[in-house]
């Protein structure tokens, strides 16, 4: 007698369990076949979010903010496409309960016809890295936590038999690190193990962000694009970030992610001062995308809320909102074929003193006041 | 100030999903799970469990029921048969000797417990009416570390205390440093 079929459904199972123990949430497991197009057909709406920085409060109350989702925190977007510029990591210690959240809000989007996109960030990329110098104290315990969970469950999958064994997560992860306390080495050796390509959390999240990509007439990116990178193709940018990520290339070109003229780390049309925005090249790469009329963009924080420069051609989002940036009011870019762009702001005064040359138009919003975290589980 | 709600896009009515699996996709999925004779369940009960609820039989003396009690009949019957089944199979699926590991223990009961309702699990996200189990099963393992040990993992461990890797490097952010550390290079 063989139960030959049970060792998939206990391997579903501790996986659910492990996410249950580290989220609080009974989540359905990742989608086996996602979608990574780089170019998609307009919405008739879509809400755009800037960076997120381990906030959790911050990124609930925008997407609240733009009707995402309902008091349950469950999606009520419809079939609305909400963009993530990216930077979803450091300075905060939710990293991983926001990224859980993405996913989960993206099940339930595709599910009423909407979708949820993804990017990387600068600091994603620098995770990846093992370039921890913007991780906060509560980012390593919260990483900390997921790995002894995770390794609980590879306990777990090595008593079944008939489970493959898995793969050691701390597998040539260093024991030490010169300099830093003691009390902090778990925590890094977590990060690294989640995060390095390959690395589970790196795999089930960051391999399924896109590093550009194009919505109706909308480019998206998280620092900028110079035209070598449309040269460069937009799909294989992509794909050679994903491949990198996932682990089943080495390398990635530093072109792409790593260095000041790369996509994630770009400043010259999201510079607050308007002059120094370089129109003539924005106007150029937007000539050789297909398409393509504006460029949305994250990375660099606009005190002064979500603003455009060159026509509204250049529209930055980064508004702070993480209390570990500026703590900045959540703002959100909508696109719709019903109002066109507007800024969705959770300051009714809009008392922001945005420049004169901006026609954004400001649609105050009143945000539900910000509930008291819930209880996620009940003892 | 304007309401919130008028920024919602309404929800198109294809939303509404089901939470319940049609009993045809429930069965299917069992007899998937056990298509191998699993767990000792024989052939003949099996194929008990799975034939067709078979037709009321009417009795000729009685005056002949209504149809719409008879649907009933025939419905609650069904259910009843289907959730004895699931309950049942789940119930088989724990004798399977691959889990037997897995079931003794500390945690040994709390894993039966939360794994028994995640197999018989319905709900759209499965085993999200497993919140009480999973945190018995949570509860029980944070009480006993080694609920779950794992011989293995152990001999890699020092395996990898013999030769640790040490080539990959790290810039950590400047509060993890030792104080008497000079400035970390950035």
């Amino acid at each position: 007698m063989t139960c030959k079929n049970l060792p998939n459904l206990v391997s579903s199972f501790i996986d659910t369990f492990v996410d249950f123990c580290v989220t609080g949430d009974i989540l359905p497991p990742p989608d086996p076949s996602p979608d990574f197009q780089t170019s998609l057909p307009s919405p008739h709406r879509l809400i755009a979010i800037g960076d997120l920085h381990g906030d959790l409060l911050k990124s609930k109350q925008s997407l609240r903010l733009a009707g995402l989702i309902d008091s349950d925190d469950r999606w009520s977007g419809g079939d609305t496409t909400l963009v993530q510029v990216g930077d979803v990591l450091d300075r905060g210690g939710q990293e991983l309960k926001i990224l859980y959240f993405l996913e989960k809000l993206k099940r339930q989007a595709l599910k009423s016809g909407g979708n949820v996109i993804t990017m990387n960030g600068n600091h994603e990329i620098m995770n990846v890295d093992g370039d921890f110098r913007y991780v906060v104290p509560a980012g390593l315990d919260e990483f900390k936590n997921w790995a002894y969970w995770f390794g609980v469950g590879n306990c777990m999958k090595m008593l079944c038999d008939g489970l493959e064994k898995p793969r050691d997560l701390f597998q040539g992860v260093p024991l030490s690190f010169p300099g830093v306390k003691k009390e902090y080495v778990e925590g890094f050796r977590s990060r690294i193990a989640a995060l390095r390509p390959k690395g589970p959390i790196a795999t089930r999240f960051l391999s399924r962000n896109l590093t550009v990509v194009v919505v109706g007439d909308s480019v998206f990116v998280h620092g900028g694009i110079l035209p070598k990178h449309v040269v460069y193709g937009l799909e294989r940018i992509n794909e050679e970030v994903r491949e990198w990520i996932s682990g089943l290339k080495e390398r990635v070109s530093s072109s792409l992610v790593r260095g000041r003229n790369s996509l994630v780390w770009l400043r010259i049309f999201s510079n607050e001062v308007v002059k120094e925005c370089d129109c003539s090249t924005l106007e150029h790469v937007l000539a050789t995308i297909p398409g393509a009329r504006r460029l949305i963009m994250g990375h660099t924080i606009q005190e002064g809320g979500i603003n455009g420069v060159c026509g509204n051609k250049a529209l930055r989002i980064d508004v702070g909102m993480s209390k570990g940036c500026i703590n900045g009011l959540p703002e959100v870019l909508e696109i719709s074929d019903e109002f066109g762009v507007r800024v969705l702001t959770s300051n009714p005064l809009s008392m922001y003193d945005r420049d004169s040359s901006i026609d954004l138009l400001m649609v105050p919003v009143q945000v539900p006041v910000p509930v008291p975290k819930q209880v996620q589980v009940e003892a | 100030m304007t309401d919130i709600s008028s920024f919602t896009t309404p929800n198109p009515i294809h939303l509404q999903v089901e939470t319940q699996l049609p009993i045809k996709s429930v069965r299917a999925y069992f007899d998937q799970l056990f298509s191998q004779q699993c767990c000792k369940m024989g052939q003949d009960q099996s194929k008990m469990i799975d034939s067709p609820v078979p037709d009321p039989v009417i009795e000729k003396s009685s005056s002949p029921p209504s149809m719409e009690s008879l649907l009933a009949e025939a419905t609650a019957y069904g259910n009843e048969d289907e959730n004895a089944s699931l309950e049942a199979k789940a119930q088989k699926a724990l004798e399977c000797p691959c889990i037997q590991n897995l079931r003794s223990g500390p945690c040994g009961s709390q894993f039966s417990e939360a794994f028994l309702c995640f197999m018989k699990s319905t709900a759209e996200e499965k085993g999200s009416d497993c919140v009480h189990p999973f945190v018995a099963l949570q509860k029980c393992i944070q009480t006993n570390p080694n609920a779950f040990p794992s011989d293995v993992l152990e001999n890699d461990e020092a395996k990898a205390q013999e030769k640790p890797l040490q080539d990959y490097k790290i810039n950590p952010p400047r509060w993890s440093l030792e104080a008497s550390n000079p400035k970390p290079k950035l």
